[in-house]
């Protein structure tokens, strides 16, 4: 039993230290918080992210929003 | 018989992963580069194929000339990436990269097949009354979600496939960037695609 315990924690140990750490100067505990989120389920990262940008969109450009969605909905 | 098995194998990673991606991208993203086989480009291609089905029905478009436009968009990609990335002397994983560049294509079909149907339940135009700008914030809402939803798998591609850090990542990306958006155009002009497949 210690065994198996001892192999999954070197599996564990060799896949954490695969990748070389991130180095971002003084933006990486920025970026370390900024990836917590976006690891597992960012979708709720994701959707107040691109509220905030279309909120954005709309202050800057007005009712001109709709002339871009109506470009992008005959995008396909 | 060998084959059916590793198709069914891989069709299991590959409903797996879809959910994982979406659930746990980072993690199942070490799963596909690490683990994947490139049987699973397969079911991916079933999946892109099953949009080209449906829309050259609901609009005039060649499904043989839509399948060339992915096809060459996603191997010209992937090879750019690699030479950039060689140019930084890393080691790369080659299935892993051509295995998570595929799965990129995930966000985008999601896109259009939500565009495609909005399109035959609210078709162009929008108007600037309440429910058209109410309409258009949700419609940008969605894109962009999606739209960093690829750009979060994009970087774990080249994350996972090349050990890359953050900055060579941007700096690949800068430098592939004008010859996809050069492509992407020149599949414009030849009537494939308007908004790029990639």
């Amino acid at each position: 039993m210690p065994d198996q315990i001892y192999q999954k924690f070197v599996a564990r140990w060799q896949q954490v230290t695969d990748l070389p750490a991130q180095s971002l100067g003084p933006l990486t505990p920025f970026y370390k918080e900024i990836s917590k989120r976006l690891k597992i389920m960012p979708w709720p990262f994701l959707v107040i992210g691109s509220l905030l940008i279309a909120i954005g969109l709309y202050l800057f450009f007005g009712t001109g929003i709709v002339f871009l969605v109506t470009l992008l909905q005959r995008g396909f | 018989m060998l084959i059916f098995s590793q198709l069914i194998t891989a069709g299991l990673a590959f409903g797996r992963n879809l959910i994982g991606i979406v659930v746990k991208p980072y993690e199942s993203y070490r799963r596909i580069v690490n683990e994947g086989t490139l049987w699973e480009l397969f079911f991916l291609g079933l999946l892109i194929e099953s949009y080209f089905v449906l829309v050259t029905r609901a609009r005039i478009g060649d499904f043989l000339r839509l399948t060339g436009g992915v096809v060459s968009s996603y191997l010209l990609i992937v090879f750019l990436l690699f030479l950039t990335v060689k140019l930084f002397k890393a080691q790369i994983n080659q299935k892993g990269l051509l295995l998570g560049c595929g799965y990129t294509l995930i966000p985008t079909t999601t896109w259009f097949y939500l565009t495609s149907l909005l399109y035959l339940v609210l078709p162009p135009p929008r108007t600037s009354s309440l429910a058209g700008i109410t309409f258009s914030l949700l419609y940008l809402i969605i894109c962009l979600t999606l739209l960093f939803w690829k750009t979060i798998l994009v970087y774990l591609t080249i994350r996972f496939s090349t050990k890359l850090d953050l900055g060579k990542i941007s700096l690949s990306l800068l430098v592939i960037s004008p010859a996809v958006a050069g492509y992407s155009y020149w599949l414009y002009k030849l009537g494939i695609f308007r908004v790029p497949f990639i």
